[in-house]
C-alpha cells in the first residue's frame, strides 16, 4: 500500500481539474466530486497508517520523478512515508474529508459553490505535499500552495470589503513568514549541500549550534508566520472572514499547524542549535497567554475561536521548544479533532441563525438558549470544549498535561507558568463560549427566532465524528498518560537523528515522571501534582464561566466598570492591530504611494506641426525644454517626502533627468576604478 | 594579387542568412505584390523564423565553431541564445498578428523590420568580436527605434521612440567608446586575445581596460535595463504597440545578455574585483529598483516594464557569478531566459488579446473580473503572473531556483538573500493582478470583444505555446536544464 | 615636433567644433561647425597614417551627409532657436559637476596610463606604406572583414527603411 503513496495527492488534483475545469457544467455535483476525492485519499491514508501503525513502521520514500538537478543538488518529487507524515496524513486527510462533507451542506446555493471545491481541493493537494514531501524544497511547493488557498478562501467573499482586506492582511504578513522559511531553506542548502531531510538530518550533528541556531530561528520566522505566532499572529482573527467550514480546516485543523509540523520534521537540526528552541518555548508561551487574554473578552463567536487557535498553537510550539516533540505533534492532532468541531458547531450556529441581522449572526451577545432547539449542535460543542479545556478524560487533557509536565520537568518554570495561566484563561473563555450561545435567555432577534432549527445531516453527521473523536482521540494513543502509544510510535520519525539529546530528554523526563508517579517517587509526586493541578486549572475556568455568565450575570459588567482600562485593551487585542498599522503599515503605504507619484509621467501637450521635421523638432525641444515636474509632492513629511522629492525628479519622464542618471552611474563606476 | 576568400561553414551561418534573406524577401513582396490580407506575410515569416530555428537546431556545433576570424563563433551557447531569440521573434509576430491596432499598419515593413532586428540579435549574440558586438546591437536597435513608434497617430508611441532613440545613441556612444578603450589597451577586439593578453599582462597595470569594460557594462546595462540605465524602459514598454514591447522585453535582453555573459566569461576572472563590486551593486540596485516600482503601477504594460526590469536584476546575479567563474551560472542564465521569454511572452499575448479593436486594455483595473468573462484568458494570465512570480509549481520557481542556487554555489551570501527577499516582495504585485481577475466585479467593462478579431488563432496558438512550456519547465525541468548546462561545455 | 604641433592644432578643430555645435544658437552655424569637427577628424586621421579613411570622412560625412543637413536647415528655414528658460537648474548644477566629474578621472586615466601606441596592430605604418591605405583596408573588408562588412549593409539597409516607414507614415 505504501508504494501508492503518490496516489494520495493525486486524487485532489483529479477533484481540481474536473471542478476548476468543468466547473460550469458540474455545478451542483461540485461539492461530492471534491468530497468523493478527498474520500479516495482518505482511503489510501487508511490504508498505508493500518500499514505503518500494524505492521513494523519504518520510513518509505516513494520516488516519483527527479524535479531538480543542478550540479550536485539533486531534488526529486519523491513522498516520505514514515510515523509523523502518518499522523500527519491522518489529521489532514481525516479532518479534511469530514470538513468537505460539511461543505456541501454549509455552501449549499452559494454561488460560487464550484469555485469553493477547487480551492477546498487545491488546498488539500498543497497541504498533502507539503506532509507528504520528502525534501524541502517539495515541502515549499506546498507550502506556497497553501498559502495561496488560504488568500483564496479567506477573501472567498470578495464582494466584503473586510474580506479581501482580511486576504491582503494573510497574505502579507505571511509572506514576510516565507521570506524566512526560504533564507532557512538556502541556509540549509549551502550548509549541508543538499536539501533532502535524510541528507540534511545526516549532515546535522555536524552543524555548529550557532549555524544551527540561524537555520532554526529562519525556518521558525516561517513557522511564526504561517502559524500565527506573536508578532506575526495578526492575520488569523482577520482569517475569520472566510467561510467556516475553511476556518475550521485550513485555519484551526491544519494548515496553521503546518509551521509545528516543519519544526517537528526539522528536529534533528533544532536540537543541535538549542538557542532557536528556547526562543521558540518563548514565544510559544507568550502566544498562548496573550492570545488566549484576548479571547476572555470577543464577542464575535469566530474570533473567540481564532484567539483560542493562536493560543492553542502558542501550546504546540511551548512543547516543540521545551524538546518534547512528540507531545506537540500530539496536541496539534487532538487539536485538529476539537478545534475543527468547535469551528463547525459555531458554523452550525451561524448557518440557523442566517435569517438575522448580518451584524448578530457571530456576535454571541446576541444569542442565548439555543440548547433546546440545536441539541446535536449542543452536545457536539460541549463534548469540544471539555477536550479544549482539558478536562479529563476528553482529548485535549491528555495532549496539553504532557506539554505543561514536559516543560515543568525540562526546567522551563517560566514556560510552564504562563501555559498553566493560559490554560485557566482557555477554559473559562471557551465555556464563556458556550454558556452565552447555548444558555441562558434567548437573545436573537425575534424575526430570525422561528428560522433557527438544527442543521441538516450533512453537517451533523461530520459534528459527531468529530465529537466521537474529541471524547477517545486523547485516550486511544495517549493512555497512559506521557507515555502512550504516540510517543513510541513517532519516536522513529523525531529521535532517529544521533546527538537527539534534548528532545530524548524530554520524553525521557516526562515517561520517567509518569512512572515513577506510579510508584511514589520524587518526580512521581510532581507529576501527579501537576495533573491534579491541571484539572483544577481546567474545572476552576469553567465554574468561573459557569459563576460569571449564568449564576451572576451582572458580574461581567461590575468586571468592566471596574477595570475599563483593562477590559478596553483586551476587547481592543491590545491595539496590536493599530500599532502595526500606525508603526509599520502606513509608512510603507506612504512610500509606495510616493513612488507612484513619482512615476506618473508627464504627457506634454498635443503637438502639432505640419511637416515632419518641424514636429520631430518640436518634440525634441519639448522634450528638452518644455517637460515640467507635475504637481508638488503634498503632505508627505520627513523621509518619506525627501525620497517621494528625489524619486519624481528622477523618473519624470524628462531625458534630461534619464541622461543625469545614466551620468551618474558612469561617475560611479568610474570613481569605482579610479578611486580605489 | 590573391586574395584568399576566408572559409565559411554555411551550414553555421545559415540561420542568420535565412532571417536576413527572409527579411528583404518579406519587404520586396509587400513591395511589389501589396495585398490586403496580412495572412500570406505573417505566415512567410513565421516559416521562415521555424527553418531559421531548425537550421540552427539541425547544426551540431563541432571543432570549426570559429569563422572569419572570430567574428562569427558558432558554439553550443550560440545554439541555444539562437534558439532563443528566434523564439521570441516567432511569439512576438504571432503577437503582432494577433494585435488589432496593428492590422492597418503595412505588414511587409513592419515584419521586415521584426526579422532584420532578429538578424542583429544573432550576430551580436554569435560572435566574439566586440566589433560585431556593436554592429548586431545597432542592427537590431535601429530596427527597434522604427517599430517603437510605428503606430500612426499615437503620441505615447512617438515619444517612446525618439526617447529610446536618444537615451540608446548616448548608451551605444559609452559602449564604443569603451570597445575603444580596450582595443587601445589590449590591441585586439577579439575576446580570446583580449583574454590571452590579460593572462600576460594583468590588467590591474592598466586603468584604460578596466575604464573600458566598465564603458561596455554601461552599454550593455542600457540594453538589459539595468539600473540605473534602465530609466527609459517604463516609458518605452508603455508606448509602443504592445506586440513589440513583448519583443522588446525579451530578444533584445537575450542578446545583449549573451553578449555580456561572453564577455566576461572571457575576461570576467581577469578584470579584478571591482568588477565584482559593480556587478553586485547594479543586480541589487536593478532588481529593487524594479520590484518597488512596480508594485503601484496601474498600467499593466508599466507594470511588466518594471517587472521585467526586476527580471534583468536577478539575471545580473548569474552574471557575477560567471564571473567567478560558474558553469552553473551560464546554464541557469539560458534556462532562465527560456522560461523568461514564455512566460514574459505569454503575459504580453494576454494583454494583446484582452484588447479591442481601437482601445487596448492596459489599465490595470481593466482586467477586473476577466476570470468571468474571459475564463481561459484570466487563467492564462494567472499561471504567466504565478511563473512571473516564482511560485512553484511553475517554470518561474525553477529557474529561479537555479539562478540563485548557483550564485549560492560561488560564494555569494547576500546577494541571493536579497534576491529572495525582492522575489518575495514581486509576489504582491504579480497576485494583485490575479485577485483583480478573479476576485472583483468586472467594471463597466468594454463590451465584451466579438472573441479576438481575424487574429485570434494567433493568439491561442501562442498562450497554449507558453502555457505548456510554462508548466512543462516547471515540473519537468530537469533535461531542459541539462541541455543548457550542456551549451556552454563549448564556449572557449 | 611639427607632427605634434599639427596634432595639437587638429584636435583644437575637433573639441572647439563640437563644442561650438551645441553652444551656437543658430542652426546654419552648428552645421558648419559640425563640418569643422569632421574636418579636423580627418586631418587626424591623416596623421595616422589613414588615408583611406581620411578621404571618406571628407567625402561622405563633411560632403554628402552635411550638406544634406544645410539643405534642410535652409530648407524649412529654421531661425534662431528659441531658448526656453531652462527650468531645471538643479540638473544643471549636477549634471555639471558630474560631468566634470567623469572628466576628470579620463584625464587622470590618460596621464597615468601608458597606451598601446602604434606598431601593436596588424597594420603597423610601415606595412600600410607598403600595401597602401585603400589596398589594405579593401582587402580587409573581404578576408578578416567580411562579416562586420556585410552586416554594416544590414545596418544601413535597415536604416533605409526605417526612413521610408517614418516618413511615408508622415505622408499619409
Amino acid at each position: 500500500m505504501i508504494r501508492y503513496a503518490w496516489l494520495i495527492p493525486l486524487f485532489p488534483l483529479a477533484g481540481v481539474l474536473i471542478n476548476g475545469l468543468l466547473g460550469s457544467r458540474v455545478r451542483d455535483k461540485a461539492g461530492h466530486v471534491a468530497s468523493l476525492m478527498a474520500g479516495l485519499s482518505l482511503l489510501v491514508v487508511l490504508g498505508i497508517a493500518r500499514e505503518m501503525i500494524l505492521g513494523p513502521g519504518g520510513s518509505h520514500v516513494v520516488p516519483v520523478w527527479t524535479w531538480i538537478t543542478a550540479g550536485s543538488l539533486s531534488v526529486s518529487v519523491s513522498f516520505l512515508v514514515d510515523p509523523l507524515s502518518t499522523i500527519m496524513l491522518l489529521v489532514v486527510a481525516g479532518v479534511g474529508f469530514v470538513i468537505h462533507v460539511y461543505s456541501i451542506g454549509y455552501m449549499h446555493g452559494d454561488p460560487g459553490y464550484p469555485r469553493f471545491f477547487t480551492y477546498l481541493n487545491l488546498f488539500m493537494l498543497s497541504m498533502l505535499l507539503l506532509v507528504m514531501a520528502d525534501n524541502y524544497l517539495l515541502m515549499f511547493v506546498g507550502w506556497e500552495g497553501v498559502g495561496l488557498c488560504s488568500y483564496l478562501l479567506i477573501g472567498f467573499w470578495y464582494e466584503k470589503q473586510s474580506a479581501s482586506d482580511a486576504g491582503k492582511k494573510a497574505f502579507i504578513v505571511n509572506r514576510i513568514g516565507d521570506a524566512g522559511f526560504l533564507l532557512g531553506l538556502f541556509l540549509i542548502w549551502t550548509l549541508t549541500g543538499s536539501l533532502s531531510y535524510a541528507e540534511v538530518f545526516k549532515a546535522a550533528p555536524q552543524l555548529a549550534a550557532p549555524a544551527a541556531t540561524a537555520i532554526g530561528l529562519l525556518l521558525f520566522i516561517g513557522a511564526m508566520g504561517k502559524s500565527a505566532q506573536i508578532p506575526l499572529y495578526v492575520w488569523l482573527p482577520d482569517a475569520m472572514e472566510g467561510p467556516t467550514p475553511v476556518s475550521a480546516l485550513i485555519h484551526a485543523a491544519t494548515m496553521v499547524t503546518a509551521g509545528v509540523y516543519m519544526v517537528a520534521r526539522t528536529s534533528p537540526v533544532y536540537v543541535q542549535g538549542p538557542g532557536a528552541l528556547e526562543v521558540i518555548a518563548l514565544v510559544g508561551a507568550l502566544t498562548a497567554i496573550f492570545s488566549a487574554s484576548i479571547g476572555l473578552v470577543q464577542n464575535d463567536i469566530k474570533r473567540v475561536m481564532a484567539y483560542s487557535t493562536v493560543s492553542q498553537l502558542g501550546f504546540m510550539f511551548m512543547a516543540m521548544g521545551v524538546g518534547a516533540f512528540a507531545s506537540g505533534i500530539f496536541h496539534l492532532m487532538t487539536h485538529a479533532f476539537f478545534k475543527g468541531l468547535l469551528f463547525l458547531g459555531a458554523g452550525s450556529v451561524i448557518h440557523a441563525l442566517h435569517h438575522a441581522p448580518a451584524a448578530q449572526q457571530q456576535d454571541m451577545r446576541y444569542m442565548g438558549g439555543l440548547r433546546s432547539k440545536m441539541p446535536v449542535t449542543y452536545w457536539c460543542l460541549v463534548a469540544a470544549a471539555l477536550a479544549l479545556a482539558g478536562v479529563p478524560p476528553f482529548a485535549g487533557f491528555w495532549s496539553k498535561d504532557e506539554i505543561l509536565a514536559g516543560a515543568f520537568f525540562s526546567g522551563h518554570y517560566v514556560v510552564w507558568g504562563l501555559g498553566t495561566a493560559a490554560a485557566l484563561m482557555t477554559a473559562f473563555y471557551v465555556f464563556r463560549m458556550i454558556f452565552m450561545t447555548f444558555h441562558g435567555e434567548m437573545r436573537v432577534d425575534h424575526h430570525a427566532r422561528e428560522h433557527i432549527r438544527e442543521s441538516p445531516a450533512v453537517m451533523t453527521v461530520p459534528l459527531v465524528i468529530l465529537a466521537v473523536l474529541s471524547v477517545v482521540g486523547g485516550v486511544l494513543p495517549g493512555f497512559p498518560p506521557d507515555a502512550g502509544w504516540i510517543h513510541k510510535f513517532l519516536a522513529p520519525s523525531l529521535a532517529k537523528a544521533p546527538g537527539h539529546a534534548a528532545l530524548d530528554e524530554g520524553v525521557r523526563v516526562v515517561k520517567a515522571a509518569a512512572q515513577a508517579g506510579a510508584q511514589g517517587g520524587g518526580h512521581g509526586t510532581a507529576g501527579i501534582a501537576l495533573i491534579v493541578l491541571a484539572i483544577a486549572v481546567a474545572l476552576g475556568g469553567i465554574a468561573l464561566a459557569w459563576r460569571m455568565y449564568l449564576r451572576d450575570t451582572a458580574a461581567p459588567a461590575r468586571l468592566e466598570r471596574r477595570f475599563p482600562g483593562l477590559y478596553r485593551l483586551l476587547l481592543n487585542k491590545y491595539y496590536v492591530d493599530e500599532i502595526y498599522q500606525a508603526c509599520i503599515v502606513e509608512p510603507i503605504y506612504r512610500l509606495m504611494r510616493a513612488l507612484f507619484d513619482f512615476d506618473q509621467k508627464v504627457v506634454d501637450g498635443a503637438v502639432n506641426g505640419s511637416s515632419f521635421l518641424t514636429v520631430w523638432f518640436s518634440r525634441i525641444s519639448g522634450i528638452f525644454d518644455l517637460r515640467t515636474v507635475d504637481g508638488a509632492v503634498n503632505g508627505t513629511a520627513g523621509v518619506i517626502g525627501f525620497f517621494s522629492q528625489l524619486f519624481k525628479f528622477i523618473q519624470s519622464g524628462m531625458v534630461q533627468n534619464y541622461l543625469f542618471v545614466m551620468l551618474l552611474g558612469v561617475f560611479l563606476m568610474v570613481s569605482a576604478y579610479l578611486f580605489r | 594579387m590573391t586574395i584568399p576568400f576566408p572559409q565559411i561553414h554555411w551550414a553555421y551561418l545559415l540561420p542568420v542568412l535565412l532571417v536576413v534573406g527572409g527579411a528583404v524577401f518579406v519587404l520586396m513582396w509587400d513591395a511589389f505584390f501589396p495585398q490586403r490580407e496580412r495572412s500570406f506575410l505573417v505566415t512567410l515569416t513565421l516559416a521562415v523564423l521555424a527553418s531559421a530555428l531548425g537550421a540552427s537546431l539541425a547544426a551540431q556545433p563541432g571543432s570549426e565553431a570559429a569563422s572569419m576570424g572570430g567574428m562569427y563563433l558558432y558554439d553550443g551557447f550560440t545554439r541555444f541564445v539562437f534558439a532563443l531569440i528566434l523564439l521570441s521573434s516567432f511569439f512576438s509576430v504571432l503577437l503582432s498578428a494577433a494585435q488589432r491596432s496593428l492590422e492597418e499598419v503595412p505588414a511587409g515593413d513592419y515584419l521586415g523590420l521584426i526579422l532584420f532586428a532578429t538578424s542583429g540579435m544573432m550576430l551580436m549574440a554569435a560572435t566574439r568580436s566586440l566589433l560585431m558586438v556593436f554592429v548586431g546591437l545597432e542592427i537590431f536597435s535601429l530596427a527597434l527605434y522604427v517599430l517603437a513608434g510605428f503606430l500612426r497617430g499615437q503620441p505615447e508611441g512617438n515619444e517612446a521612440a525618439l526617447k529610446y532613440f536618444l537615451l540608446g545613441s548616448f548608451a551605444s556612444g559609452f559602449l564604443l567608446y569603451g570597445m575603444a578603450l580596450i582595443f587601445g589597451a589590449t590591441g585586439s577586439v577579439d575576446l580570446m586575445e583580449i583574454a590571452q593578453r590579460l593572462t600576460t599582462s594583468p590588467p590591474s597595470r592598466s586603468p584604460a581596460f578596466l575604464l573600458g569594460l566598465g564603458f561596455v557594462v554601461v552599454g550593455l546595462g542600457f540594453k538589459v535595463a539595468a539600473a540605473p540605465f534602465y530609466m527609459w524602459t517604463p516609458d518605452v514598454y508603455e508606448g509602443s504597440p504592445t506586440a513589440v514591447t513583448a519583443f522588446m522585453s525579451v530578444g533584445p535582453k537575450v542578446a545583449a545578455f549573451a553578449a555580456f555573459f561572453r564577455l566576461l566569461l572571457a575576461v570576467g576572472p581577469r578584470a579584478g574585483a571591482e568588477l565584482d563590486a559593480i556587478l553586485w551593486v547594479m543586480a541589487v540596485l536593478t532588481m529593487t529598483a524594479g520590484n518597488v516600482s512596480a508594485i503601484w503601477q496601474s498600467n499593466i504594460k508599466r507594470m511588466l516594464a518594471y517587472s521585467s526590469i526586476a527580471h534583468a536584476g536577478y539575471i545580473l546575479v548569474a552574471l557575477a557569478a560567471v564571473r567567478r567563474g560558474s558553469d552553473l551560472a551560464t546554464g541557469s542564465f539560458l534556462f532562465y531566459m527560456l522560461v523568461y521569454a514564455l512566460m514574459n511572452m505569454g503575459a504580453f499575448c494576454v494583454v494583446v488579446a484582452a484588447g479591442a479593436r481601437g482601445e487596448e486594455r492596459t489599465r490595470i483595473e481593466d482586467y477586473a473580473g476577466l476570470g468571468y468573462t474571459r475564463p481561459a484568458l484570466a487563467a492564462a494570465m494567472a499561471l504567466f503572473m504565478v511563473s512571473l512570480a516564482g511560485i512553484p509549481p511553475t517554470g518561474g520557481f525553477v529557474a529561479k531556483f537555479y539562478l540563485f542556487s548557483a550564485a549560492v554555489k560561488v560564494g555569494f551570501v547576500w546577494l541571493p538573500v536579497i534576491a529572495v527577499l525582492n522575489s518575495v516582495v514581486s509576489v504582491s504585485y504579480y497576485l494583485r493582478l490575479v485577485v483583480l481577475m478573479y476576485m472583483r466585479e468586472p467594471g463597466e467593462a468594454p463590451a465584451r470583444p466579438g472573441l479576438l478579431g481575424p487574429g485570434w488563432s494567433y493568439a491561442l496558438a501562442a498562450l497554449v505555446l507558453a502555457a505548456a512550456g510554462v508548466l512543462n519547465f516547471g515540473i519537468f525541468p530537469s533535461s531542459f536544464f541539462e541541455l543548457a548546462l550542456r551549451s556552454t561545455l563549448l564556449l572557449n | 615636433m611639427a607632427g605634434q604641433l599639427f596634432f595639437y592644432f587638429l584636435a583644437l578643430l575637433t573639441v572647439a567644433g563640437a563644442v561650438a555645435v551645441v553652444a551656437l544658437p543658430n542652426p546654419l552655424y552648428s552645421v558648419l561647425s559640425l563640418v569643422a569637427t569632421f574636418l579636423g577628424l580627418a586631418g587626424l586621421y591623416l596623421s595616422l597614417n589613414a588615408q583611406f579613411v581620411a578621404v571618406v570622412q571628407v567625402i561622405v560625412y563633411a560632403g554628402a551627409i552635411m550638406m544634406l543637413f544645410l539643405f534642410v536647415v535652409m530648407l524649412i528655414n529654421l531661425g534662431r532657436e528659441e531658448r526656453q528658460a531652462l527650468r531645471l537648474p538643479v540638473q544643471k548644477l549636477a549634471g555639471t559637476i558630474i560631468g566634470l566629474g567623469v572628466f576628470a578621472g579620463l584625464v587622470n586615466l590618460y596621464a597615468t596610463t601608458p597606451l598601446l601606441t602604434g606598431a601593436k596592430g596588424l597594420f603597423p605604418a610601415a606595412r600600410l606604406a607598403e600595401v597602401g591605405s585603400v589596398q589594405a583596408v579593401g582587402r580587409l573588408l573581404v578576408t578578416q572583414y567580411v562579416l562586420p562588412f556585410q552586416a554594416m549593409a544590414v545596418l544601413l539597409f535597415v536604416g533605409i527603411v526605417g526612413a521610408v516607414v517614418l516618413a511615408r507614415r508622415r505622408a499619409r
